[in-house]
């Protein structure tokens, strides 16, 4: 995968580096292959029920989910990913997870094995082919190609007996329809829960309060104040975006599309199109081309650093946090950095209606040896005082902190953090348009990049694009 | 074979011949053969590795100019074995037939320099040179051109019109080092004698290298074309890294696709498709260079042998 270059881990690169590790994944299945072994086939425990389509999901996660009592003993083994080079501040929060853990349930233990998320793509798929192998909870990687066909492949329990018994759907704004599927894997968004995540990751516009004010701007509170703060800094010479499409990067051009989508679409067409639910489901409709021709024009109008397209993700950051560029649109996952480069200097826009996903989630592997102590591991995620410490790593929490607790974090996290709840809950957060086939991450981008170019009409690239899709799952 | 080739040619001699080369078949059958077999079985198939596989019949290979990015893939690689391959053998001969004029003290050190990018990691040239050629900041190839005037502030990996030359040009400064080491050698071992001789009837520069330079060499143009061109047609990580198929698909390479359909689109009977397809152009042309470079005696005795004796 490209260079991880940017000093914050891209949350959003981490989750879907499925593009790399299903690389080796698919390595070893080939190898594999030749063996015989034709992947987990129905085993033991969770059968899946029958993959009901759309709400509450009807599949037993086995025989009896029932909470962990305290006098039980054993030992629970834990995979994830978050070693310190790819998710530092994931990281520092797995001993409190495991001493809270630990605390709560004296008989038992976790261990905890940490790798990075290429090495866990590339294992997951056998080892939870196996009860010995299979650890009892881990992180798993959501969309089609990871969790998705961890689900086809039968070796994950779907959750909702546990949901309905720890009351996930109701503690925070977990956004649970992220990580689910259909009992076959093939629709996203339907179905059982098969992962609960313990972060969130909204996108989100930052603006350089002082720039905007030397500009005779404002700071953007709706997308009209936006536009107009775009031409105003534009005219004081200040490079209104922070923005780059060469190499290495593959997201920011995404991001900034979808965030103009979203202002211009309503969510629900969105939101129908990347989970495939409906008759026709299509992007081909005025907001998506509206859209498309804002950035086109945005790009003739010089709204874009000049050289762009030979920039990287990390110039783009890097222009932004050293005050030569107004805005800059992409994931919270780089409210650290901004913080601590800009500092008061710098804020965090959510708009009304927004791009975003969970952090990843644990799952409970069909083999796992206890899935009540999974689900009991699972859930001290979830509790206020770890949502807590995960606001102090600097990411956004699922479940809403309460405001005393919310004013002691710094301005930029709490608009993040109360931007998520309000976009979950007014279901106007969109999940990431490339999540709708697996090769639409890379179609995307050749397209915006096209688009940017001038070598592709607004109308025919919103065309290709819904012709891809509809090539895609006209296949399935 | 002079001598008695009867009692030197045994059974024995011929099963300890045998047993000599069987590691390297073995290793060949199991790593080369047996993939490739396998892969060619692949092609015919809807698949992803993990799940069940249905039958494709023809419609990877024919994706191969149905589908407008697999299309643009082949043509890239066409363009590439220009930069990769015959651009680098050109020079690579004109800079050794000049050589061959001049005493030869001190070539160890410029075969070195010149061989240098072919010993250094792939990704490692490709970020580099990502650097250098960014739009603007100081070291970059722009700075050096505006140091002449000139306000150049392209994007050259980034532009859809500049991406692909650059990309060339890049292959061109990585395989020119290796033609050049490679036709220095030939033509150490041309003898000057030669060259005076052919001056002295009064041949000129032109004749020189193309009736004395270029014959002689033709083995060792024969193996610089054949290596070229196979890392034209497979090359993967330079573009990867450098623009992974960027700016929209206007440096897309078959290598790229191969990677992209194989593990992030689990798509492995096109994967395999495009595989085999690039193996058996491969072969091609690696038979078509060696027919080019055939020298013409062999040509017409070949012809000859096609055609019946007349009495």
């Amino acid at each position: 995968m490209t260079t991880h270059e940017s000093p914050q881990p891209d949350i959003r690169r981490r989750s879907r580096r499925w593009l790399s590790g299903g690389a080796v994944a698919g390595c070893v299945a080939l190898a594999m292959a030749g063996c015989g072994s034709s992947g987990g086939s129905g085993g033991s425990g969770g059968s899946g029920g029958s993959g009901s389509s759309g709400g509450s999901g009807s599949g037993k996660s086995s025989a009896t989910a029932a909470k962990l009592s305290s006098s039980a003993k054993g030992t629970l083994t834990q995979w994830n990913w978050n070693t310190v080079a790819d998710d530092p501040g994931d990281h520092a929060l797995m001993p409190l997870a495991l001493k809270t853990f630990e605390q709560k349930y004296p008989g038992w233990k976790v261990t905890n094995t940490e790798m990075t998320l290429d090495e866990q793509n590339n294992k997951l798929p056998l080892a939870l082919s196996t009860a010995s192998s299979s650890p009892g909870v881990t992180e798993t990687n959501e969309g089609y190609q990871s969790m998705g066909r961890l689900v086809t492949d039968k070796e994950l329990l779907p959750l909702t007996d546990y949901v309905k018994l720890y009351g996930w759907d109701k503690v925070g704004d977990l956004n649970l329809q992220y990580n689910s599927f259909s009992s076959d894997g093939k629709y996203l968004g339907q179905g059982d829960v098969y992962g609960v995540p313990w972060t969130a990751a909204p996108l989100g516009i930052f603006y350089n309060k002082a720039l905007l004010q030397k500009a005779g701007g404002t700071v953007p509170t709706s997308w009209a104040s936006f536009t107009k703060d775009l031409a105003l800094v534009k005219k004081a010479g200040i490079t209104p975006m922070a923005y780059g499409s060469g190499q290495p990067t593959v997201y920011q051009p995404l991001h900034m599309f979808y965030e103009v989508a979203d202002a211009m679409t309503p969510a629900s067409t969105s939101i129908n199109f990347v989970f495939h639910k409906g008759a026709k489901p299509s992007i081909d409709v005025p907001g998506y081309i509206k859209a498309a021709t804002t950035i086109q024009n945005w790009s003739k109008q010089g709204y874009f650093p000049s050289g762009y397209t030979g920039m990287s993700g990390s110039q783009a950051l890097s222009d932004f946090t050293s005050g030569k560029a107004a805005f800059f649109i992409e994931g919270e996952w780089y409210i650290s950095s901004v913080q601590q480069a800009l500092k008061s200097k710098a804020g965090f826009w959510v708009p009304p209606s927004t791009t975003g996903g969970p952090g990843e989630g644990y799952s409970i592997p069909t083999r796992s040896s206890n899935p009540d102590a999974a689900a009991a591991f699972i859930d001290i995620g979830l509790t206020p005082k770890f949502q807590e410490a995960v606001m102090k790593e600097g990411e956004v929490p699922v479940v809403a902190p309460s405001a005393s607790v919310l004013k002691k974090f710094p301005p930029m996290l709490q608009s993040a953090t109360t931007g998520w709840q309000r976009t979950v809950q007014s279901h106007q957060l969109v999940p990431y348009l490339d999540y709708a086939t697996p090769n639409y991450l890379n179609q995307i981008f050749a397209s915006v990049q096209e688009l940017q170019a001038g070598k592709l009409t607004p109308t025919a690239m919103i065309q290709q694009l819904q012709s891809d899709y509809t090539t895609y799952w006209s296949s399935k | 074979m002079t001598g008695d080739g009867a009692a030197s040619d045994t059974v024995a001699d011929r099963g300890i011949g045998m047993l000599l080369i069987l590691p390297a078949v073995a290793l060949l059958a199991i790593f080369i053969i047996y993939p490739l077999v396998k892969a060619v079985g692949y092609s015919f198939l809807n698949w992803d590795g993990v799940g069940p596989k249905t039958s494709a019949g023809l419609s990877n290979y024919t994706a191969l100019w149905k589908n407008s990015v697999e299309r643009s893939a082949l043509e890239h690689a066409g363009i590439l074995i220009v930069f990769f391959a015959i651009i680098p053998t050109f020079l690579g001969l004109v800079a050794a037939a000049l050589i061959a004029r001049i005493p030869r003290k001190g070539l160890v050190v410029y075969r070195v320099i010149y061989f240098l990018p072919q010993v250094l990691v792939t990704v490692v040239v490709a970020i580099v040179w990502t650097w250098l050629l960014a739009p603007s900041g100081g070291g970059t190839v722009n700075a050096i051109i505006n140091l002449f005037g000139f306000h150049v502030h392209t994007a050259w990996l980034g532009d859809f019109s500049t991406a692909m030359i650059s990309l060339g040009l890049i292959a061109v400064w990585l395989d020119f080092g290796l033609c050049f080491v490679l036709f220095l050698s030939g033509v150490q071992r041309i003898s000057p004698s030669l060259y005076e001789a052919a001056r002295v009837d009064g041949a000129s520069l032109f004749d020189e290298f193309f009736r004395i330079t270029v014959p002689m060499l033709r083995r060792e143009i024969g193996v610089a074309l054949t290596i070229t061109t196979v890392a034209s047609l497979q090359s993967f990580t330079l573009i990867y890294a450098a623009t992974n198929g960027g700016p929209g698909n206007a440096t897309i390479v078959p290598g790229l696709l191969v990677y992209r359909d194989a593990f992030q689109l689990g798509a492995v009977g096109s994967a395999s498709a495009i595989g085999v397809a690039l193996a058996l152009l491969t072969f091609i042309f690696t038979v078509v260079i060696r027919m080019l470079l055939e020298p013409p005696g062999n040509r017409r005795r070949m012809r000859l042998r096609l055609r019946p004796r007349r009495a």
